[in-house]
């Protein structure tokens, strides 16, 4: 038996499988072959994205400082190898480090990527992986921290990162995606002149249910700390470390939220990162796709949202259901020129995890 | 086959046991939430925002409000100046559409965004182009203002390649680029690591998000 998967997938026509049809082998063992392929490769594409133009994301301490984190949501307990990419550069030929934590719970788990470019995007990005410990829980925190050679600046233009595929056949047994299971299909058991059992429609059921689950991010952001350059602060060293007045009209992406979500019981989640909250005073609310969501500490705080947004009408082009997945332009607080960062509590980071 | 992309209730497991009959329905619906969900829901995409400096005489470094800031104004070194947008590819990315916010400026020149394909083999920003591409310019896809650099603020606008997938008509290098038109990616590159190049001039990029386009309608 092996539960193995085809790349790309093969589909199963609905009208083979309907009532007064012979049901062939051949459907069934497609329908065990696309549930391994799905759990395996689904929601492996990226799941931090982000640009700095020149000068922005800029370094010269020779320790690390960390810089920038985000959330991104943990695909399964296999799924443990983190792929980064780092865009960068350090004018010199010793080179910049950047070093990628990914923290889920009380584990921390790192890997250093040495930045070997010395100018913008003349040759080269560079690549690292984390392997972390398979993990129940449904979201981790993504660090990055920089550091530069002796008496130079790096600078950092651009990250991506995804979690790696798991290959083709999976393991045995029972696998865990938060608190939901999945259990893979033995391809072979689905062939002519065996049995069908009970167990295979219970199965893809449940894992069809696991499956819709997963989360896959709708919007992903986050503010740069300790910036530091020996050029002035208007030339370099200067990116944005909070949201605020000018940037609500489009800090947001159109992301497609399917019909049934709330039906299934399903939620959308938003993670926003607070820093610089130290009494009630620097409370505030923040507005996100209709729904008023109260900031009274610091850190990472999780909110389960309520889908009362009318569709964008850019969904026509798209053929799926698209919504304003991020910041409301009505933020009076977030947008309030006299609340500043250097003063009271602000936002550095904000993802929002659909499914 | 119709794909489709409600995530309708699936029948109780309860259907599937012992000594139950299956219904054509039951095992119909299971190949259609399927369907959704490899043809659908896990689609790649990536929603990337772009950070300009902050710094202004107002708020000196207070460090936010990027949009309005004068980082974010059309720069004088925003002439054929590149980005590379990292893209974790599916086996399904078939075509790849394009969604760009930007202000634009156009006392600085012409205004026009760029955007082609390559290949990520050794990590290089130079590899192999996979998609010669297309231009969006102003003004007829792109919405510019007489706003003199580093004075003023072009308001944020938006520019989409759309979803409909067409055959490249540029497949040389020398051929001109296309109109807006989503990029398309070769079979043998889906599912690959790509490299999104952009290029701009007199316009600053505030976010660019890149989405699989969801086609209605496969061949199984």
């Amino acid at each position: 038996m092996s539960n193995s998967y085809t790349s790309p997938p093969t589909l199963v026509d609905p009208g083979r499988v309907t009532a007064s049809q012979t049901l062939r082998t051949t459907e069934l063992s497609r329908l065990g072959d696309i549930q391994n392929y799905l759990f395996a490769v689904g929601g492996c594409h990226n799941v931090i994205n982000q640009i700095f133009d020149d000068s922005c994301f800029i370094q010269d301490s020779t320790s690390y400082v960390q810089m920038a984190q985000w959330t991104i949501p943990i695909l399964s307990d296999k799924h443990t190898t983190l792929s980064i990419n780092i865009q960068g550069y350090c004018p010199t030929a010793a080179n910049g480090t950047a070093k990628i934590e990914v923290i889920i719970g009380a584990s921390t788990v790192s890997t250093e990527i040495s930045i070997t470019d010395q100018n913008r995007y003349i040759s080269s990005f560079n690549s690292g992986t984390v392997t972390v410990t398979g993990s129940t829980q449904e979201t981790a925190v993504v660090r990055l921290s920089v550091k530069a050679p002796s008496g130079q600046e790096v600078t950092i233009l651009g990250i991506q990162a995804n979690w790696q595929a798991l290959t083709s056949p999976l393991t045995t047994g029972s696998f865990s995606q938060g608190s939901d299971s999945f259990i893979p299909q033995g391809v072979g058991r689905l062939g002519a002149d065996l049995p069908l059992t009970a167990r295979f429609g219970v199965e893809t059921i449940e894992n069809i249910n696991t499956l819709r689950a997963r989360g896959r991010i709708l919007f992903s952001w986050s503010g740069v700390e300790g910036a530091s350059s020996s050029g002035a602060i208007s030339a370099a060293g200067a990116p944005p470390r909070a949201i605020g007045v000018g940037d609500l009209s489009s800090f947001y992406a159109p992301a497609a939220i399917f019909s049934g979500t709330t039906e299934n019981q399903l939620t959308v989640k938003v993670y926003v990162r607070v820093l610089n909250i130290t009494s009630s005073a620097d409370h505030f609310t923040i507005n996100i796709m209709n729904n008023a969501l109260a900031i009274t500490a610091g850190g990472w705080s999780e909110f389960d949202i309520d889908l009362t947004q009318d569709e964008l009408s850019i969904s026509d082009h798209f053929g799926l259901s698209v919504y304003r997945a991020g910041v409301d332009e009505d933020n009076d607080q977030v947008a309030s020129p006299s609340r500043l960062p250097s003063a009271t509590g602000y936002v550095a980071g904000l993802v929002i995890i659909g499914v | 086959m119709l794909i489709p992309s409600t995530l309708r209730k699936m029948p109780s497991k309860d259907g599937c046991y012992n000594n139950q009959i299956v219904m054509g329905g039951t095992v119909g619906q299971m190949a259609s939430a399927l369907a959704q969900l490899s043809h659908c829901k896990f689609l790649g995409t990536a929603q990337y925002q772009f950070a300009h400096s902050t710094y202004n005489s107002l708020w000196g470094g207070e460090q936010f409000g990027a949009r309005l800031s004068t980082g974010t104004r059309v720069l004088t070194t925003y002439k054929t100046y590149e980005y590379n947008l990292l893209y974790q590819s599916t086996v399904l990315s078939e075509a790849l559409a394009l969604f760009f916010v930007y202000g634009g400026d156009n006392t600085a020149g012409s205004v026009s965004i760029k955007a082609e394909v390559r290949a990520t083999g050794s990590n290089s920003y130079t590899g192999t182009v996979l998609d010669y591409g297309i231009e969006f310019t102003a003004p007829d896809e792109l919405i510019s203002y007489n706003t003199p650099l580093g004075e003023a603020v072009p308001p944020d606008q938006f520019a989409f390649t759309g979803c409909r997938i067409q055959t490249p008509g540029n497949p040389l290098v020398t051929d001109p680029l296309d109109s807006p038109r989503p990029l398309i990616i070769p079979s043998t590159n889906r599912g690959d690591l790509l490299n999104i190049k952009l290029t701009v001039n007199s316009l600053s990029l505030v976010a660019c998000h890149i989405y699989d386009v969801y086609q209605l309608e496969v061949t199984p």
